[in-house]
């Protein structure tokens, strides 16, 4: 019963996102399906993971995971309720530059530990929020990820205008028609290297873009 | 009761909606027709197609002017608010902006549109016809200004002020009609709404239909752009005729009747033309997502151009005559 009520507020919040952003979904080479697999985007905006979330239908959405950072969503009430109830979101310690390697394997743990053997994931491997222009080089995470997990599908996701709507540092959204387009899933190449598969996946969503 | 003594107890509104309902039922019914007795693929079966999704947005005119009538012209200024918004929001999306223009966006948006339409509901003319033309055109720089970035931007006030113009003062002008007071034709001005939306409508219609099978002399050679002089001229003719034939509901005589409803047909052709150089101009950069499903813009277009010149033809020859006043 709970749980029916947490699914009906995020049902609730997608459609709210929906109807601000205007989202029209475009699935290129892609199916719905809900295999394990991991869904990677641009990053810039605060709407950008629930549109992607919304995108997925429910009966994919119930097993996905999004990995964010700890320090952004355990600061309220409100936002742990999400986090936890909601979006059943995989926290992560934030890891900056200081941190040491170990850091970065704790991370890295928590998230293939939080998927578990059913459970997708959402994240922005360009690590924070651009300003919609470039895409930024991607973070070693989603590398490390595809050997933990191989086999796993990689879902390169491109968001387009949701940074005109909501950009970095403003709290009003402006409501214009946005995009969201799912590509053809990528896998890792039995010995294709860190450098390689970070410029294929990242080059997915370029493709995504400019089609 | 005979039909004569019938239709006459409608009074003029229900006549005019009549007319236009028992038009489109047997247009329907001649669209499904030829719908299926056409070849879906082909120059006649893809014309047909567009011409039955015409029709689609027709009964909306019903249904929109049915509401009107009954809640006394609120429902359509509601109806016409949310037209301008999603027209805005459309425009706005094929246009570029900068991150500096957000506030301003949001003030286009969330204040200026929705006070536009309070202001037309609260009968205040004088600030309904300067409110965007004067204080948003003046507002609009300021509010860039101060977001301090200087690139490119005089196009972008020009631009947002375009769509401010566009999407919401002209659309505005349309239920703005109804608020006219014509002295002896109590009740006019939501037939003609009704009557501008008509000939809109059948412009539109006239026009693509000729310019894809019967067109000879095009009036770009652009390649996007398919508008021939030939739809020109059957588009006017066909609004002069409609006006004419509804001149009996309005308070202008058969002859201006037909003048108005040839000027609202040259004004939504005008219309259609510039947003054809605008689509050009955007092409495929910025943005792409505007579906064609949500195209908006090209089925409004034409009323954005043709409302304020009606409303003002009008109100300057049967309105009341109080300079405050609608």
């Amino acid at each position: 019963m709970k749980d029916r009520v947490h699914e009906w507020v995020g049902r609730l919040l997608c459609g709210a996102m929906r109807l601000v952003s205007g989202t029209a979904d475009r699935w290129v080479d892609c199916e719905p399906s809900t295999r394990q697999r991991v869904y990677y985007g641009n990053h810039t905006s605060h709407f950008d993971f629930v549109i992607l979330w919304s995108a997925l239908p429910l009966e994919v959405r119930r097993l996905v995971r999004p990995a964010a950072a700890r320090d952004y969503w355990e600061i309220s009430p409100l936002r742990r309720y999400l986090a936890h109830r909601v979006f059943n979101a995989i926290l992560i310690d934030r890891v900056d530059h200081g941190g040491t390697l170990s850091d970065a394997a704790h991370s890295l743990n928590a998230t293939v530990e939080g998927m578990g053997e059913r459970h997708s994931l959402i994240i922005f491997p360009e690590g924070t929020r651009g300003t919609g222009e470039a895409l930024a080089p991607f973070k070693s995470g989603i590398f490390h990820i595809a050997r933990r997990k191989p086999g796993v599908e990689f879902v390169p996701v491109y968001m387009e205008n949701l940074s005109r709507i909501l950009p970095k540092g403003e709290l009003l959204p402006v409501p214009l028609i946005s995009s969201i387009s799912l590509g053809k899933p990528l896998t890792l190449g039995a010995n294709e290297g860190k450098v390689a598969f970070l410029a294929r996946a990242r080059q997915a969503i370029l493709d995504l873009a400019n089609p | 009761m005979n039909s004569v003594e019938w239709i006459s107890k409608l009074g003029p509104t229900g006549q005019l909606l009549a007319g236009f309902v028992t038009v489109l039922v047997l247009l329907t019914l001649a669209g499904g027709a030829a719908d299926r007795a056409i070849a879906p693929d082909g120059r006649w079966g893809g014309a047909v197609r567009r011409l039955n999704k015409r029709l689609y947005g027709l009964w909306g005119i019903v249904v929109v002017f049915s509401l009107a009538m009954l809640t006394g012209g609120l429902g359509s200024i509601l109806v016409f608010a949310a037209t301008s918004f999603l027209l805005l929001r459309e425009f706005i999306t094929i246009t570029p902006t900068r991150a500096a223009d957000h506030r301003s966006l949001t003030w286009a948006f969330f204040v200026i549109l929705p006070v536009q339409y309070l202001v037309l509901g609260c009968n205040w003319y004088g600030l309904f016809v300067i409110l965007i033309p004067v204080y948003a055109f003046l507002f609009i720089p300021v509010r860039i200004a101060a977001g301090d970035d200087p690139v490119h931007f005089m196009e972008r006030t020009a631009k947002i002020q375009w769509a401010l113009m566009v999407c919401v003062y002209c659309v505005s002008y349309a239920p703005a009609l109804i608020k006219l007071t014509l002295p002896g034709h109590e009740g006019a001005g939501a037939r003609l709404l009704l009557f501008l939306c008509i000939v809109v409508q059948a412009n539109d219609a006239v026009h693509e239909f000729v310019d894809a099978m019967a067109g000879r002399h095009r009036l770009s050679n652009r390649p996007g752009c398919s508008r021939t002089l030939d739809g020109f001229v059957a588009g006017s003719l066909t609004g002069a005729a409609l006006g004419a034939v509804m001149a009996g509901v309005t308070p202008m005589t058969v002859g201006e009747a037909a003048a108005m409803g040839a000027l609202i047909s040259v004004m939504g052709s005008a219309g259609q033309l510039c947003l054809s150089m605008i689509r050009d101009e955007r092409g495929r950069d910025g943005v792409v997502v505007v579906r064609r499903g949500q195209d908006m813009m090209s089925r409004a277009i034409s009323l954005c151009f043709a409302a304020p010149v009606f409303f003002h033809i009008v109100r300057f020859k049967f309105a009341a005559g109080d300079i405050g006043l609608f």
